[in-house]
């Protein structure tokens, strides 16, 4: 098993929570530091991978971001750029969340760094009413409560109603 | 079927709830999408009676509108999420590593969200107070050196956990105004310094 990273017609198989198979080279896969991780140790290439936490719909976007990056050269970083731009476009919210905990919990560095800028850039330059309703955060402050951490950070709500 | 000259001209972002895919819903959307032209985020809830099928269907009708604005985006949640908080259940890496990714007065002021977030911002490892700091926070109105010493010593004051990266940039600030901050600064906890150009 030691020589099978660099063996990259290898394929192992993931599971998604919802029961999906997916077939996946494995040079693709190792751009989950899980994955390598589990790979490096024990994991024989026969196992299927059960991932409990990711649903089919999301795995699917989430391995075709990491063939992608797999498959590119490293002269190609203008070309992924605007992949991973174009990856995140017009996505539904629901999948923009469940992509960055797949992200997260597969240790895929790079599309937890764009998904969680995209979440930035929706939060930023907005007046927290309005990222309150978008994310449906319920405002548990007392109206004293609240003069009292807009007083605590005045500086930066200056402009903002 | 929109044959409009106008445009909105001012328009930057636009919520619509409940969004069942109706026709006439739909063509509302490509007008706002076709015709103004610094739109930037158009927000879609929709309808909990719509099947996953008709959802996708939908997200990708939005999808192919033609866009006036070349930074507008659409994005839509469903009612998988409903009217659940989905941001503030998120693992708290994933939440700092948001927060790390705007300016340090936008990650401030989800301070007001709720009780939950009121001191999540303080704990962020990557402190970067530089020229575009100083010029974003006070571009309301010309800067104040008091108000400017007051603001960073809030920041610093506040603080709470270990920082990676800290770069502090107060060229305009006199000497007198950064006694409070050099107190502050003494105790941090920083690991990497690579700035410090205050004196």
């Amino acid at each position: 098993m030691a020589s099978s990273i660099e063996n990259n017609n290898e394929k192992l198989t993931l599971k998604s929570s919802d029961g999906e198979e997916f077939l996946v080279e494995k040079h693709v896969a190792l751009q989950s530091t899980l994955l390598q991780n589990m790979l490096d140790s024990d994991c024989s290439s026969a196992d299927v991978i059960p991932l409990p936490k990711i649903d089919a719909r999301t795995l699917a976007l989430v391995l075709g971001y990491c063939k992608k990056h797999a498959d590119a050269s490293s002269s190609k970083q203008g070309e992924l750029n605007s992949f991973d731009s174009e990856f995140l476009k017009d996505m539904d919210m629901g999948a923009l969340f469940n992509l960055v905990l797949a992200a997260n919990f597969m240790e895929i560095k790079g599309l937890l760094d764009i998904a969680a800028q995209k979440i930035a850039d929706t939060i930023k330059d907005k007046p927290h009413q309005e990222v309150r309703e978008i994310f449906h955060v319920e405002n548990d402050y007392t109206p004293e409560e609240e003069a009292a951490v807009r007083e605590e950070n005045r500086w930066a709500f200056e402009g903002f109603p | 079927m929109f044959q409009s000259e106008e445009t909105l001209t001012k328009l930057l972002s636009v919520n619509i709830d409940c969004l069942r895919g109706l026709k006439p819903q739909l063509l509302l959307i490509k007008l706002f999408l076709g015709c103004s032209p610094k739109l930037e985020t158009l927000f879609v809830a929709l309808s909990s009676q719509l099947d996953l099928n008709e959802r996708f269907k939908i997200s990708k009708e939005l999808s192919q509108f033609p866009r006036l604005s070349p930074k507008a985006s659409t994005m839509s949640t469903s009612s998988d999420f409903g009217r659940k908080d989905i941001i503030s259940d998120l693992p708290r890496n994933i939440i700092e590593s948001i927060l790390e990714r705007m300016p340090i007065r936008d990650a401030a002021r989800t301070s007001i969200l709720s009780s939950k977030w009121r001191y999540i911002w303080t704990t962020i490892s990557q402190l970067v107070l530089d020229d575009q700091f100083f010029e974003e926070t006070f571009r309301i109105k010309p800067i104040v050196q008091r108000e400017l010493a007051i603001a960073v010593e809030n920041i610093l004051l506040l603080r709470n956990g270990p920082i990676q990266k800290f770069v502090l940039c107060l060229p305009v600030l006199q000497f007198s105004c950064c006694s409070d901050i050099d107190d502050q600064l003494d105790t941090l906890p920083v690991k990497e310094w690579y700035e410090g150009s205050h004196t």
